[in-house]
């Protein structure tokens, strides 16, 4: 048996034992996503691989499973002090300990199969299962949110299941190692594909379902919508790119305009936002729109996906920080960015993980953020210089967009409202994990050891 | 003959998606998409049966069994029970119907490259009715006409997976599309309970 069913077991387990009662939700959840946490990363430290009739997991599938991981067990600890505030749940809350499994779960097993037609039903199952997460708090917001979601991502997913459906005409197999299309097949095919699996990812102009669900999910839920499912839906996505790109090129000029023109708009977007999880949900979709630039790029040097998932992983770690501890500002102070105030003084932890990790997402250095959007650029410099320009506005916008807003709410006077240790400490470490990849990635590359 | 019935029904269906596109009352569209779910389920019937392929004779059984007549009655009840829709016109914009021609033929346009890459031209009509779907439920404001968009939707993916190739995994993407109905279904009922009737409104920001 493959050690890879260890990831899907133990999230089913923490699926299933909650549904006897919340408290035991609250007791086991946590531990079982550290468990696997633990072994995605032994995993991923020894270089495991599968490749057997019903997984595939390379590399790529791997540091996303681990970030997954990761992410849903700090997700879990929030949700320890999220539970708390929810006055009147949609549902009883031991389901909601049951979800946050189930989402983590799909996520995982839609890294690691083979078959393109078991990720997309992954996909389509994170949809459902996130979308019943978003409605926790039973306000009509939210409710309102998470219907424009299913709504808008299934119309999404539709796209996504009419490429799927092309693939097999086409290539006869659904196995994602074996898939080879022709030119005209690999156009239609990468163009289906961004516009299906490119609802999920939040790609302009597919976006509008995004701020909405981030900006109304539960913190500890936006953090794993952002930080992990954005990318798994990539993750797919890349694996129709590579069979689209196999003997037309057509594929890739349609990623890179779209991925271009998707930093370009949420870093306006992200300007003019008043509240703040609407503002990282924009964020997001920003870096989402860098990663496909990065994949579309690696079309020209394959190496370049290395850091594409380099800027996946830190970008899991410091947007989950920093929804997580918008989470808990906005609990005090309100959702508006000009209501808060003085965060830096307030909570000297919350703050500095809220600044480092505006930072780290919008690609400052020393973060692995940086790296990847530098060879990104070098990358686009070296074959159209146009599109570095585009690339670069886009970036540069963006940075100023997040950093500007970050600033406004870390510094001031402050309003003298309290936070709960843990509050302050589950961002705080998570930014650490984010700074500690990224220092680890620069040294691999300074070393020699990471060649692009 | 098998493919002229085939392509009989398949107008029949394009027929009731154009219709539904214009409907104002709610009883008479939840009906009109357990028809469409019916001949749905014919159509896949009747191209498992010819293949001999008995994934797809199931996946056409749970078609009829779900879409033709449990989830519409669901909806039914849920449209009498709440007293403001009984024979309420819900907002449809009477330009719909142009709309849905343009989107129509825009669709059979869409469809070229993909006949260029596939040279199949059966997927076209289950094509046409997909785009219907979207703007089905784009075009209304009311979550129980987005519902029987989706239920439309979902007819038009899985029409379009039997005709252009018959899928190995046909049937599991049946089911988990029919789920996700269902919880469509639960959220919306649930949120009638604390909120009375729903209508997705801009949200702000």
């Amino acid at each position: 048996m493959e050690a890879v069913v260890y990831l899907l077991a133990i999230p089913l387990i923490a699926t299933l034992l909650p549904l006897l009662s919340e408290r035991l939700g609250r007791a086991i959840v946590p531990g079982l996503a550290f468990i696997t946490a633990s072994i995605a990363t032994d995993m991923l430290i020894r270089g495991y691989t599968v490749s057997s009739h019903y997984f595939y997991a390379d590399w790529y599938s791997m540091v996303l499973a681990t970030t997954i991981a990761w992410i849903y067990f700090f997700a879990s600890l929030a949700s320890l002090y999220y539970v708390e505030r929810v006055e009147r749940p949609f549902y009883p809350l031991r389901l909601y300990w049951s979800f946050l499994s189930l989402f983590a779960l799909s996520m995982i097993f839609t890294a690691v199969v083979s078959n393109l037609g078991w990720m997309w039903i992954g996909l389509e199952a994170t949809t459902v299962v996130s979308a019943v997460l978003i409605i926790t708090d039973g306000k009509k917001r939210n409710v309102e949110g998470a219907w424009r979601y299913m709504i808008i991502a299934s119309a999404g997913l539709g796209i996504a299941f009419l490429s799927v459906v092309i693939t097999y005409s086409f290539a006869g197999t659904l196995d994602v190692r074996h898939l080879v299309l022709s030119e005209k097949a690999g156009a239609v095919v990468g163009l289906l594909a961004i516009v299906g699996f490119g609802t999920k990812v939040g790609l302009f102009p597919m976006h509008g379902w995004l701020p909405d669900a981030h900006g109304s999910a539960p913190s500890p839920v936006s953090a794993m919508l952002s930080g992990t499912l954005l990318p798994t839906a990539l993750l797919v996505y890349y694996r129709l790119f590579k069979a689209s790109t196999g003997l037309g090129k057509e594929a890739v000029y349609i990623a890179l305009t779209v991925g271009i023109l998707t930093v370009l708009v949420a870093s306006i977007l992200m300007a003019s936002q008043r509240f703040v999880k609407r503002l990282l949900a924009y964020s997001s979709m920003d870096m989402m729109g860098v990663a496909t630039i990065g994949i579309a790029l690696s079309y020209y040097r394959p190496g370049l996906l290395k850091l594409v998932f380099v800027l996946i992983a830190v970008h899991a770690f410091a947007k989950g920080a920093l929804f997580i501890s918008a989470g808990s500002a906005v609990s005090r102070y309100g959702h508006e960015i000009g209501e808060i105030n003085g965060l830096l003084k307030d909570s000297p932890a919350l703050g500095y993980s809220f600044g480092l990790s505006a930072l780290a997402v919008t690609g400052a250095p020393p973060f692995g953020t940086f790296l990847a959007e530098l060879s990104i650029l070098g990358v686009a410099l070296s074959i159209n210089r146009w599109w570095a320009l585009l690339i670069g506005t886009g970036l540069l916008l963006s940075f100023l967009a997040l950093n500007w807003h970050s600033a406004k709410m870390l510094f001031g006077e402050g309003k003298g409202a309290e936070f709960q240790r843990g509050e302050e400490l589950i961002p705080l470490i998570m930014t650490l994990v984010a700074l500690g990849v990224s220092l680890y990635v620069v040294y691999l590359a300074l070393t020699g050891g990471l060649v692009i | 003959m098998i493919n002229e019935i085939l392509n009989l029904l398949g107008s029949v269906v394009l027929l009731t998606a154009f219709f539904m596109l214009t409907e104002s009352y709610m009883h008479s569209l939840i009906d009109a998409v357990a028809f469409q779910s019916v001949l749905i389920g014919l159509i896949i019937g009747i191209v498992g049966w010819e293949k001999g392929i008995p994934e797809l004779v199931i996946l056409a059984g749970i078609t009829v069994a779900f879409r033709a007549l449990l989830i519409p009655w669901l909806l039914q009840r849920d449209v009498r029970k709440e007293r403001i829709w009984r024979g309420r016109e819900i907002k449809t914009t009477h330009h719909a119907i142009v709309l849905g021609l343009i989107v129509a033929v825009l669709a059979y346009f869409l469809y070229l490259p993909i006949y260029r890459a596939i040279s199949k031209w059966n997927g076209v009509i289950a094509f046409v009715l997909l785009f219907l779907s979207m703007l089905i439920i784009t075009s209304r404001r009311n979550a129980l006409a987005q519902i029987v968009g989706y239920l439309s939707e979902e007819n038009a993916l899985l029409y379009l997976a039997v005709m252009l190739s018959p899928m190995p995994m046909v049937l599991e993407f049946g089911i988990l599309l029919d789920m996700i109905a269902f919880v469509l279904l639960a959220v919306v009922l649930g949120a009638e309970k604390r909120y009375g009737p729903l209508e997705v409104e801009e949200l702000v920001g």
